[in-house]
């Protein structure tokens, strides 16, 4: 679960407001989808809820366990996909994953057979042993997602995803986000896809100018526009309009 | 043309970013101060060779001036010059080859393959003519002054001076582009970068003989000028090998005639001559070494099952973290050879300087171990040269920075900063251990060091080391340079990592000279050595704890 209350986001000494007073809260077993225009404070907001950005005010909460306040405890509940997997481009594959793992504290039986199974799912169980510099973008991508998986958090957040990955691995990955919220977990995740956001997404919340402008599901969300459109058009009704 | 003059602007900005700091100057002066802090240091790193150059210069003048062949002065200094920017040059062409900018999106543009090499070039060449400009000064001001000299020789020695450094690395060019060919064709791009990194090391050696004969002036300076200005002596003969310095040298010190005018036009030509050639020749080699650079190669062997569990088992967090941090730093070319490198480097031109000098150094060591406190100094030389060794390797200096934009991954994940931070001074531990066992190696081969002394060198060394180390890495968390597009600038142009090294070696020399000049004989010192750095480290490290638990996520980029 996350909450987020009251959260602000300043750069360049406060000149500029990429995130302004945002509340949010993703429920346990729900995928929440997060969209927005280009420089709108998506990747602000994602990376104040991983612990990246300190928000200069409001909390933000992974299961109950304040971000800012016990940074390790709730980092712990948490599975983060960057929006680019250009990381640790010297260690090989495995290498990465057992430092991920080590990270995590997941025992030597556990990440055995999570990397097993993920690299075999994602066909990119030959490549461990080759230095991540050798990937291609898409496999570097198929890494860090099972870099985020091997401890099975709670909590999955992801940044862009699907960018970079051919249409068997999106499949896979958009399977991924359903089976894991079916468990019980929170799948929060960026895109500018609107069809992957219109099949995957329970509910939906759309940030425009470092402000939330609407949250809720499509339906509510065709509801309050009084349009029985596709979310495409709705959402850039809803974005110019705005 | 004017793709080859866009091209060219681009890359000297991308590289020295000038405009960048013309904006930080309108903009964020605090940066700027900052960017002419670290130019003001590098500059202040000459001083030495600026004074040795000098005071050379200087009693050459006097000892040509009675036989009337001073000009000898500006022949020499334009040879020094060129072979100077030779030997670094080769560093600066190797170090900048592989850029990042030149990635996929330079390559797709419509630009010629010597709209590129020129641009490359022009990047090596502005640090050459820096060095080329300071050398230069030292013999032209000393000649210009003593001589009386008009503002044209100034302007000549200008225009030479700009000149000098391109036909050294036209020739660097010519060398260094077909190894990486070689290595591309070897589908070994890194290892070619090691190969050519020990290439540098042969060639400081080499710089290591030179700069010797100069510093052997002082001892028969009669002896040495017959050495340099006889008839086929060392100005004769590298005049003759090297021609364009004859005509130079004519072109500064007969300034004012139509000769001079004719001298300073063919030396120009020549150096542009040679340029055009390397860019007609070497263009599409160079073109093709650049195609696929960012490509590294697969390891082909798969991993089976077996192997897999294997590598699957958990390990302890701080073994963990210090295992990241020595493949990062080992597997990074550019981290290698300007880090761990340093620890064989210094020591071999160290042993060459000593081969070389045979008769006088190692004359004065073999007299000094006779002496009844030889070994009181040889554990204080030792010690310093432990301690300089191990903070040469930048690797608590810059252990922040070199992560780059990683970092950003790096505080997403659960990570203890006290953790984090314990094992980036234990890696530079490791080195300086590395260190002390190469120096201590060499005082038993030398010296017949006994185990007591050992032992005082080690664990002195090591604290001093730890507590440079912490203090190096408080500077990184303050001030870390994570926003950079090659691993150069994380190392190299890196205001930490320079006053690492520069900051260590003056307290190293401080300490010496303070040893000297007050003639500090007594154990006492040794303690002391021993038990203040301790206390400072036992007390900088626990600030350094909490100070890092608070700025780890303070850190944004």
């Amino acid at each position: 679960m996350i909450i987020i209350n009251n959260v602000s986001k300043t750069y360049a000494r406060g000149r500029v407001k990429a995130v302004n007073s945002i509340n949010l809260e993703v429920k346990k077993g729900e995928i929440f989808g997060f969209l927005g225009p280009n420089g709108a404070g998506k990747t602000t907001t994602i990376k104040m809820i991983t612990g990246i950005l300190k928000p200069d005010e409001g909390q933000i909460f992974i299961n109950g366990i304040n971000v800012v306040s016990e940074p390790i405890k709730a980092k712990k509940q948490i599975g983060f996909v960057p929006d680019n997997p250009e990381i640790f481009n010297r260690l090989t594959g495995i290498e990465y994953l057992n430092f991920i793992a080590d990270i995590y504290e997941v025992d030597g039986k556990q990440r055995y057979k999570k990397i097993n199974e993920l690299a075999e799912i994602f066909e990119i169980k030959d490549a461990l042993n080759s230095s991540i510099g050798s990937y291609s973008h898409g496999m570097k991508q198929k890494l860090i997602i099972i870099g985020a998986l091997i401890h099975n958090p709670p909590v999955w957040i992801l940044d862009e995803p699907l960018v970079g990955l051919d249409p068997k691995a999106a499949f896979l990955l958009k399977e991924m986000m359903k089976k894991h919220a079916d468990n019980g977990n929170t799948v929060f995740f960026s895109t500018h896809i609107m069809e992957v956001a219109e099949r995957l997404c329970d509910r939906i919340g759309i940030i425009k100018k470092g402000e939330i402008i609407f949250t809720g599901t499509i339906d509510e969300l065709r509801q309050i526009r009084e349009e029985n459109d596709s979310l495409e058009n709705l959402f850039l009704e809803l974005v110019d309009n705005e | 043309m004017n793709k080859a003059i866009s091209t060219v602007k681009f890359y000297i900005n991308s590289v020295f970013g000038f405009s960048g700091l013309v904006r930080d100057l309108k903009y964020n002066k605090k940066k700027a101060v900052k960017t002419l802090g670290l130019l003001g240091l590098i500059l202040y790193s000459f001083s030495g060779l600026i004074a040795m150059f000098t005071a050379f210069n200087l009693k050459m003048y006097d000892l040509l001036k009675p036989i009337n062949q001073q000009g000898l002065v500006v022949l020499n200094t334009i040879i020094i010059s060129t072979a100077f920017t030779f030997f670094i040059g080769i560093l600066t062409v190797i170090a900048t080859y592989f850029l990042n900018q030149e990635g996929d999106i330079i390559l797709s543009l419509p630009l010629k393959a010597w709209n590129l090499f020129l641009a490359k070039f022009t990047i090596s060449f502005l640090s050459e003519a820096l060095f080329a400009f300071v050398i230069m000064a030292t013999g032209i001001i000393v000649y210009g002054i003593k001589n009386g000299e008009g503002v044209l020789y100034y302007i000549n020695s200008l225009l030479i001076t700009l000149t000098i450094p391109i036909i050294p690395l036209v020739i660097g060019y010519f060398i260094i582009t077909p190894i990486m060919k070689f290595g591309k064709l070897l589908k070994k791009k890194d290892f070619v970068m090691y190969i050519s990194g020990f290439l540098a090391l042969g060639l400081g050696v080499l710089f290591q003989y030179f700069t010797n004969q100069m510093t052997n002036f002082d001892k028969n300076p009669e002896l040495i000028m017959q050495k340099l200005t006889a008839p086929n002596g060392l100005i004769d003969l590298t005049s003759k090998l090297y021609y364009p310095a004859a005509i130079a040298a004519k072109a500064i010190i007969n300034n004012g005639t139509l000769e001079s005018f004719v001298y300073l036009l063919i030396f120009i030509a020549i150096a542009v001559g040679a340029l055009v050639l390397l860019l007609t020749t070497m263009s599409n080699i160079y073109y093709d070494t650049l195609i696929g650079s960012t490509e590294v190669q697969k390891n082909v062997k798969r991993m089976d099952e077996k192997e897999l569990k294997k590598t699957t088992i958990k390990r302890n967090l701080l073994i963990t973290f210090i295992d990241r941090e020595l493949k990062l730093m080992n597997r990074e070319p550019v981290y290698f050879i300007n880090g761990p490198m340093v620890i064989f480097l210094l020591p071999i031109i160290m042993g060459a300087s000593l081969f070389f000098q045979n008769n006088s150094i190692l004359f004065i060591i073999k007299k000094l171990m006779n002496h009844p406190d030889f070994s009181y100094y040889l554990n204080l030389i030792s010690i310093g040269i432990i301690v300089f060794l191990g903070a040469s390797t930048s690797i608590a200096a810059t252990c922040i920075s070199r992560e780059g934009r990683a970092f950003e991954f790096i505080k997403s994940l659960p990570i203890n900063p006290k953790l984090y931070i314990t094992a980036k001074i234990i890696h530079g531990l490791m080195f300086g251990i590395l260190a002390a066992a190469i120096i201590l190696i060499m005082d038993i081969a030398f010296f017949k060091i006994d185990t007591i002394s050992l032992l005082i060198i080690l664990i002195t060394s090591i604290i001093i080391l730890t507590m440079i180390f912490i203090l190096e890495v408080f500077a990184e968390l303050k001030w870390p340079k994570l926003n950079w597009d090659n691993p150069q600038k994380a190392i190299k142009q890196n205001i930490n990592g320079v006053v690492g090294i520069f900051g260590t070696m003056g307290i190293v020399g401080l300490f010496g000279a303070l040893i000297v000049k007050f003639n500090i004989k007594s154990n006492g010192l040794l303690i002391a050595l021993i038990v203040i750095p301790l206390i400072i480290s036992v007390i900088l490290y626990q600030k350094l704890l909490s100070y890092a638990d608070k700025r780890f996520y303070e850190i944004e980029i």
